[in-house]
C-alpha cells in the first residue's frame, strides 16, 4: 500500500490551463436627478447591497476641525426624519437592515445591506439619512465622546502608530490626508450642530454622488425606488481634487518614534506610488505585490521565513484618482530592529531584477484576487466602490485583466526603478529608542530625527 | 423575515483509512477551496507544551521530502493559489484557495504533508517557526492593548489542569521547551486521516475529484487515536477577581462565566442573550450604559462556544471618570431586568431576524460554505446541519433567555479589570504588563 501511495504522491500533478474568466460588468443607468448608478444583479440569494458614494470625505475637514466629516457622517445615523436615534436604531436592527457610513479621506460611503423584502423600507431610511438628519445636541455629545475614545484607543496600538505618524510626515501637515479620518480631540471638542449641518449640506449633493448596487433586484425596480428616495438632493458643487502630497525629496527621511518598553519595533517605509490613471500603475502594483503582496514575496520570505524575527512583512500600493502611495511594513522583535531595517532597505533597493517567474506568480495572484471580488455582494460592491473612487469606468476590471496580460518583466522593473534609491522614501521606526536607536543609526546611516512623545504630537494641530 | 430552508449542496463519504471527505460543487466562478480540518487543538496539548498545536500549524508549511523548503507556497502561488490556517482550542484548520484548475495541486500538497511532514522535520525548521510564533505572541499579546489580560483569561477562568486552562498561543517558556521529538510525536498522534475532515468546494467535477482524493489520500495509513478524557463541566461557586495594569488609555472590565458546551442545550440561548444585550444600538447594554447614562464607551457580550465548556463574556469600557465597579454593577442590573422580565417580543424578533440574515450571508462565500460543512461535520456529525443549527435559534423562547440571564450572577463571575499604568492603585513595585516578556 505504501509503495502505490508513494508513487501517487511522488510526482506533482500537472496544472492544466486556467478556465477562462471575465469579470461581470455592471449595468449603468442614470437617475432623474443625474446620479449615475452601477447595478450588478445577483438573484441567487434574496440580499441587496447598496453603496452611495459621496466624493469629498475627511479631506473636506476645515483646519482646526479635524474629524468633522467622520462625526457628521456618524451623526446622520443617530436620528433622521421622524425617528430619533433610538427609534432609528430600533427599526433598522429589528428588520436586520445594516445601514452605516464609511468615511474615507476622499469620500463618504453610505451603505445598506438588506433583505430583498425590506428594500422599500431601506430606501426610505436612506432617504431620511441624506435629506433629514436631526443632529441633536445630546446625540452630538455622546457620539463625539465615543469618537474621541476610539482615537485614544487607536493610539495604544503600536501597529497603528506607525501609519499615523507616517501620514502626518509624508503628506505634510497642510495636506488633507495628514490627519486620520476620525480626527483629533482638539478638533472635535468645539464642533456644534451647525458645523454638522454645514458639512452635511456641502457634501450630500447630486454632483458628488454615485451609486453602486449589487444583489437581488432589477434595473427597472431599482430606478423607481432610487428616484423616489433621492429626489430632494440638491445639486451642490463637485468635490475639489485631492492635491498631490509633498512627499520626500533628497531623502530618505529617517524618523525614529520612541515607544518606551515595546518588545517589538514597527518598521514602515512610505513612498510615492501611481495614480489610478498612471500608465505604469498596473506594472507598479505588480512590482509591489512581488515585493510584499504574497506569502512568498521577497519581504516576507526574507524577514519571516528565512530570518524568523517577524510575524509578517508586507507591501501595499494604494491608487487614488490623483496620486498613489506605496507602503512597506513589518513589526520585528526588538533585538532584530537594525537587521530588519537593513533587510527591508536592501530588498527595496535591489528590486530592479524581478524575474519572469515572479511576474507570472503575481499575475496569477492578481487574477485569483479578481475572481474573488466577484464573489458575494459586499465584496463585489466594495470593488465597484473603489473603481468609482478612482474615477475609472465600470468595466475597469475587464480592462485590467486584459492589460495585465501585456505587462512584461521589464515593465515592472522600470516601474520600480525610480523608487529603488529610496530618495523619495520616508522611513519610520516605532520602538524603544533607548534599546535600539543606536543600532538603527548604524544600520542605515543618515540624519535620524527622534520623535519623543508621539501621542502628544499626533494629537496636536498644525501651527 | 421569512427564510426558506437553507442548504449547501454536498456529498459526504469516508475513505477506508477513516478520512471524512465532503464535496460541494458550485460552478458560479472558476475557483476552488480545499479545506482540511484536524480535530486537534490547544486542549490536546500536554502539560509544559502550551502553544504547541499552534506552533505545529506553522510547521506544517515548512516542507517535506517531496515538497522541500518553501515549495508548498511556491507550488501554490505559482498558479494563483494562496492559503491560510488557524488553530483554536478544539481544532486546527488549513484552507487553500485558488483558481479551479489548481484543485489537483492543492489536494496533492495537502496529502503530501498529511503523509510525511514529520519525516523531514529538523531543528532548524522548528527554531525558525518558534521565533515567528514568539513574535506573533509579542505582537498580539505583549504589545497589544489589553493583550496580556485577554491572554490570562483561560488560566484565570478554568480550573488548573483543565484542557482549556491555557491560551492557544501558549507561553514563551513552553514554546522554547518544544523539541523535534515533540513535533514528530504530535504529528504521529493527531495528524492522521481518521482525525481529519477534507472538504473540497467550488468549480469541480466531483467524480474526478473523488478519484484524485482516493489516489492521493487513500494510501495514508490510519492510526488509533488516543482516548480523549472529557473533564467534568467546570463550575464557579464564588466570585473571582483579577486586576492588571497596562499601557492603555482607557480602563476595561471583562466578566466571564462558564456556559454550556457548543451545540448543547442552552448554547444557542446564550448567543441570543448576547445579542439582546449588545448587538446594535437598540440592545440593552448599549441603550443603558452608552446611550442613556453615558457610563460606558463600549459594552459587548459574546458566547464563546467550545466543545467541552463554553465561556460567556461581557466586555466593558467605562467612560472617563467612571469606576469599573460602577459599570459592572449597572451591567448586573441590566442582567437582572432580563432575568426578571425576559426579553420583549420585539427584541427576540430583532435577534432572530439578524441571526437569520447572518445565516444567509454565510452562504455567499465559497470559503464560508466549505468551512460550515466541515464545522458541522466535526461538531454535529453531519455537514447537512445548517437548518438544524438555524432551528436552535428559532426555538429559543423568552423564558429560555430569562433562565440564561438568571445564571449570570455576580457570585459565579470571573471579573478581570485592566487599568492604565497611570492609575492611582498601580503599586509602584508592581511590574507592569508590558515589557516583562521572556
Amino acid at each position: 500500500m505504501k509503495d502505490s501511495m508513494g508513487s501517487a504522491l511522488d510526482t506533482p500533478p500537472s496544472v492544466p490551463t486556467p478556465t477562462p474568466f471575465t469579470p461581470e460588468t455592471p449595468q449603468v443607468f442614470t437617475l432623474e436627478n443625474g446620479i449615475d448608478v452601477w447595478l450588478l444583479p445577483r438573484p441567487a440569494l434574496p440580499l441587496i447591497s447598496i453603496r452611495i458614494i459621496f466624493a469629498g470625505g475627511a479631506a473636506s475637514d476645515p483646519p482646526h476641525q479635524f474629524g468633522l466629516t467622520t462625526l457628521t457622517d456618524e451623526m446622520m445615523l443617530h436620528g433622521a426624519g421622524q425617528r430619533d436615534a433610538t427609534a432609528f436604531a430600533d427599526v433598522t436592527e429589528r428588520h436586520a437592515i445594516d445601514i452605516g457610513m464609511v468615511t474615507a479621506a476622499s469620500s463618504t460611503v453610505l451603505y445598506a445591506d438588506t433583505h430583498r423584502q425590506h428594500l422599500p423600507l431601506t430606501l426610505s431610511l436612506l432617504s431620511d439619512v441624506v435629506h433629514r438628519p436631526l443632529f441633536t445636541v445630546d446625540d452630538l455629545n455622546r457620539v463625539r465622546a465615543l469618537q474621541m475614545a476610539d482615537i485614544l484607543q487607536e493610539l495604544d496600538t503600536p501597529a497603528a502608530l506607525a501609519p499615523w505618524v507616517s501620514a502626518k510626515l509624508y503628506f505634510g501637515e497642510d495636506h488633507p490626508y495628514a490627519h486620520p479620518e476620525a480626527g483629533i480631540p482638539s478638533g472635535l471638542s468645539a464642533i456644534t450642530p451647525d458645523d454638522l449641518r454645514a458639512s452635511w449640506k456641502k457634501r450630500f449633493t447630486t454632483s458628488r454622488a454615485h451609486i453602486v448596487v449589487v444583489g437581488d433586484c432589477t434595473e427597472a425596480h431599482l430606478k423607481t425606488v432610487l428616484n423616489d428616495a433621492l429626489a430632494e438632493l440638491p445639486v451642490g458643487t463637485p468635490a475639489p481634487p485631492i492635491p498631490v502630497p509633498r512627499g520626500v525629496s533628497n531623502g530618505p527621511r529617517l524618523v525614529f518614534v520612541d515607544n518606551p518598553d515595546a518588545t517589538q519595533s514597527t518598521l514602515r517605509v512610505t513612498m510615492p506610488g501611481w495614480s489610478a490613471h498612471h500608465p505604469q500603475r498596473l506594472a507598479g502594483e505588480l512590482a509591489v505585490m512581488a515585493l510584499g503582496g504574497t506569502f512568498t514575496s521577497r519581504l516576507n520570505q526574507c524577514m519571516r521565513e528565512e530570518k524568523g524575527y517577524t510575524y509578517g512583512a508586507s507591501a501595499t500600493s494604494s491608487s487614488g484618482a490623483t496620486f498613489g502611495v506605496v507602503a512597506t511594513s513589518a513589526t520585528v522583535e526588538q533585538e532584530a530592529t537594525a537587521e530588519g531595517l537593513t533587510d527591508m532597505a536592501t530588498i527595496l533597493q535591489g528590486a530592479v531584477d524581478f524575474t519572469a517567474e515572479e511576474l507570472s506568480k503575481v499575475l496569477s495572484a492578481s487574477r485569483t484576487s479578481q475572481i474573488a471580488t466577484m464573489e458575494g455582494r459586499a465584496r463585489t460592491a466594495g470593488m465597484l466602490v473603489r473603481t468609482s473612487r478612482q474615477q475609472l469606468p465600470p468595466d475597469a476590471a475587464v480592462k485590467r485583466l486584459q492589460q495585465e496580460q501585456n505587462i512584461t518583466v521589464e515593465n515592472i522593473n522600470t516601474a520600480w526603478r525610480p523608487l529603488a534609491d529610496l530618495s523619495q522614501a520616508l522611513v519610520v521606526i516605532v520602538g524603544d529608542s533607548s534599546a535600539v536607536k543606536a543600532d538603527v543609526e548604524q544600520a542605515l546611516p543618515g540624519t535620524w530625527e527622534l520623535l519623543s512623545g508621539p501621542k502628544k504630537w499626533l494629537l496636536s494641530e498644525q501651527e | 423575515m421569512s427564510t426558506a430552508l437553507l442548504e449547501i449542496p454536498h456529498e459526504v463519504y469516508t475513505l477506508s483509512n477513516g478520512l471524512t471527505v465532503i464535496l460541494h460543487a458550485d460552478h458560479t466562478l472558476p475557483q476552488v477551496v480545499v479545506n482540511v480540518r484536524y480535530n486537534v487543538g490547544s486542549r490536546h496539548e500536554r502539560a509544559g507544551r502550551s502553544g504547541f498545536a499552534h506552533l505545529f500549524e506553522h510547521l506544517m508549511f515548512m516542507g517535506t521530502e517531496r515538497v522541500p523548503g518553501s515549495s508548498f507556497d511556491d507550488h501554490m502561488e505559482a498558479h494563483g493559489g494562496w492559503n491560510n490556517a488557524w488553530t483554536a482550542e478544539d481544532a486546527t484548520n488549513y484552507t487553500n484557495v485558488g483558481p479551479s484548475h489548481l484543485v489537483e495541486m492543492l489536494l496533492w500538497l495537502e496529502a503530501d504533508r498529511m503523509d510525511g511532514l514529520a519525516r523531514s522535520m529538523t531543528q532548524e525548521k522548528l527554531d525558525k517557526q518558534r521565533e515567528v510564533v514568539r513574535n506573533e505572541r509579542r505582537q498580539t499579546v505583549e504589545d497589544a492593548p489589553y493583550g496580556r489580560a485577554w491572554n490570562a483569561l483561560p488560566e484565570l477562568g478554568f480550573p488548573c489542569g483543565h484542557p482549556y486552562a491555557h491560551s492557544v498561543i501558549g507561553s514563551h517558556e513552553d514554546l522554547v521547551a518544544a523539541t523535534v521529538a515533540d513535533v514528530r510525536d504530535f504529528f504521529t498522534t493527531w495528524y492522521v486521516p481518521n482525525n481529519a475532515i477534507l472538504t473540497v468546494g467550488g468549480d469541480i467535477d466531483c467524480a474526478a475529484v473523488r478519484a484524485c482524493i482516493e489516489r492521493f489520500f487513500g494510501g495514508i495509513s490510519s492510526r488509533k487515536l488516543p482516548e480523549r478524557a472529557v473533564p467534568s463541566p467546570p463550575t464557579r461557586t464564588t466570585p473571582k477577581q483579577a486586576s492588571f495594569f497596562d499601557h492603555v488609555q482607557l480602563p476595561m472590565s471583562v466578566l466571564t462565566w462558564h456556559t454550556p458546551p457548543a451545540y448543547a442545550n442552552g448554547d444557542a440561548t446564550f448567543d441570543v442573550l448576547a445579542a439582546v444585550l449588545s448587538d446594535g444600538r437598540s440592545s440593552r447594554l448599549y441603550s443603558h450604559l452608552i446611550h442613556d447614562t453615558a457610563m460606558a464607551l463600549e459594552a459587548q457580550a459574546d458566547q464563546h462556544s467550545l466543545a467541552l465548556s463554553s465561556q460567556f463574556y461581557i466586555e466593558l469600557t467605562p467612560s472617563d471618570g467612571v469606576k469599573n465597579e460602577l459599570v459592572e454593577q449597572q451591567t448586573f442590573s441590566v442582567l437582572k431586568d432580563v432575568a426578571t422580565h425576559g426579553p420583549r417580543a420585539d427584541e427576540l424578533e430583532r435577534v432572530r431576524n439578524q441571526l437569520e440574515i447572518g445565516f444567509l450571508q454565510r452562504l455567499e462565500s465559497l470559503q464560508s460554505r466549505t468551512g460550515s460543512l466541515s464545522h458541522y461535520q466535526a461538531m454535529l456529525g453531519s455537514p447537512a446541519s445548517l437548518n438544524r443549527d438555524l432551528q436552535r435559534y428559532r426555538s429559543v423562547t423568552s423564558e429560555d433567555v430569562q433562565a440564561a440571564a438568571t445564571a449570570l450572577q455576580a457570585s459565579t463571575a470571573l471579573t478581570v479589570r485592566v487599568y492604565p499604568t497611570t492609575h492611582k492603585d498601580n503599586p509602584a513595585n508592581t511590574e507592569t504588563l508590558r515589557g516583562n516578556a521572556s
